[in-house]
């Protein structure tokens, strides 16, 4: 449990602003722990901690770094209070309803939040903003948009597959998400195989690791994101042009050992580049002044 | 303030201690992997002995296909699970009743017969309200298709919204 600050100590000020984000990312963190947990004992939520996705865990850790620096001095406003106890309410509505879908909307609405109000204040706090958002992003705006324009874009990933397998020799035809591979085997490619989730959680990762580094963007993030946008899109259309080739590949890169080197491989990708983001911040130091 | 500390505690209690497990039961209503089994049940249910499962590419959704074959019909039709943000036209071509007549159905028991662009928006709005905790509908992108060969009309007339509904 974190230390209250000492700003707003007295019964009547507000809370330190702070101590009100530090509020928000301890409520968000633990009703996404306890959303994955089976059961009500400490051993259940520790287990659904460590289970969790590792990049999640990175936006976490970063979230809980950037809350603790932020300016202990600066005051929160009725505004901040109203926002962050809403959210908390939300969180425990939602967390005792069981809706856990409803965790993207939330952290989605405290990050523009924080980013609105972190935009003149405090970089830390933008920072926080910026990590909520790529969360919200990543549960919640990513899977609608995936939802909605489904068909387009497993279509996207099918033609790259197609052009990978024709690069390979194997003259692959393809009927919008449907590729038919030489030898007459075909996959039909649906949301869950396309590689525009992972892109959504690489976004999440370089943002976690540049923002935990450093509160601000540069020029050379957008070239990290770039890179891991297609690498990522690359692993995924191997591993999909080599289900294509036959049923017993199809078997097992889509749900034997390939499919689980493919995800160790993938979670790695992703890491690297979040790392390799946020080590250039190291060598172009910041030069914004904090307002 | 301290209030307000009490309360956002007490929020963080909540979050942690309190939990329903009903929901987690509606999760696992209709399994992705036996929904041909449903499929295969409301037939018999519907007096169609006649059926045949098969799951050819390895137990996804919508790699499942019941083939049934109403009385008047010399071949079989199909029944066959389908993610509506799909393309249709790509979907039918893998399954090899391009050329048959068909009918979508069934996103949920209060949608049956739409079209494709009424089934996605139908979609989002179950979205919408299982988000807020108003609808279980999990499967709610399926829908099923039902493709029968030329000259078997009848198996159109089928009522398959008990695969939904869970009623058999």
């Amino acid at each position: 449990m974190f230390v209250l600050s000492s700003a707003g100590s007295s019964c009547l000020s507000r809370p330190s602003l702070r101590e009100l984000v530090c509020w928000s990312v301890l409520l968000f963190v633990a009703a996404r722990v306890s959303a994955a947990a089976d059961g009500l004992s400490l051993g259940g939520l520790a287990t659904a901690f460590a289970d969790h996705n590792l990049i999640l865990l990175l936006a976490y850790v970063a979230l809980a770094s950037r809350a603790w620096q932020i300016d202990a001095s600066v005051s929160s406003t009725r505004l901040d209070v109203v926002v962050v106890a809403a959210s908390a309410l939300t969180l425990a509505a939602i967390s005792m309803v069981g809706i856990v879908s409803l965790d993207g909307p939330v952290a989605l609405a405290l990050g523009l939040y924080f980013l609105s109000i972190g935009r003149f204040c405090d970089l830390s706090l933008r920072a926080v903003g910026v990590i909520f958002v790529a969360i919200g992003c990543n549960l919640f705006v990513g899977k609608i948009i995936l939802m909605v324009f489904q068909g387009q874009i497993v279509s996207v990933d099918a033609y790259i597959v197609q052009q990978a397998l024709w690069l390979t020799g194997d003259a692959a035809p393809r009927v919008a998400n449907r590729v038919v591979s030489e030898s007459g085997f075909a996959i039909s490619i649906v949301g869950a195989c396309s590689a525009f989730q992972n892109i959504t959680l690489m976004m999440l990762a370089v943002a976690a690791a540049v923002m935990w580094v450093r509160p601000r963007f540069q020029r050379s993030d957008l070239l990290w994101l770039s890179i891991g946008t297609v690498l990522v899109l690359a692993l995924n259309s191997i591993r999909l042009g080599l289900m294509a080739q036959d049923y017993e590949s199809y078997a097992y890169w889509h749900h034997g050992m390939g499919a689980e080197y493919i995800a160790v491989a993938q979670t790695a990708l992703v890491i690297l580049v979040a790392f390799f983001a946020a080590q250039a911040s190291r060598t172009d130091p910041p030069r914004e002044v904090a307002a | 303030m301290i209030a307000l500390r009490l309360a956002l505690l007490a929020c963080l209690t909540l979050i942690v201690a309190v939990r329903p497990e009903v929901r987690r039961d509606k999760l696992v209503e209709i399994g992705r992997a036996d929904i041909s089994s449903r499929i295969s049940s409301v037939l018999t249910a519907q007096g169609l002995t006649n059926w045949r499962q098969q799951v050819p590419y390895g137990g996804s959704l919508r790699a499942q296909v019941v083939e049934f074959q109403p009385s008047g019909c010399d071949a079989a039709a199909k029944v066959i699970p389908f993610s509506i943000t799909l393309n249709i036209e790509a979907f039918l071509a893998m399954n090899e009743v391009q050329d048959w007549p068909t009918e979508m159905a069934y996103l949920n028991n209060r949608a049956p017969h739409l079209s494709q662009a009424r089934l996605v928006l139908a979609a989002v709005q179950a979205q919408v309200l299982d988000a807020i905790g108003l609808d279980a509908t999990l499967e709610s992108r399926s829908a099923l298709i039902i493709a029968a060969p030329p000259g078997c009309e009848a198996a159109f007339d089928l009522d398959l919204r008990a695969v939904w509904d869970g009623e058999e």
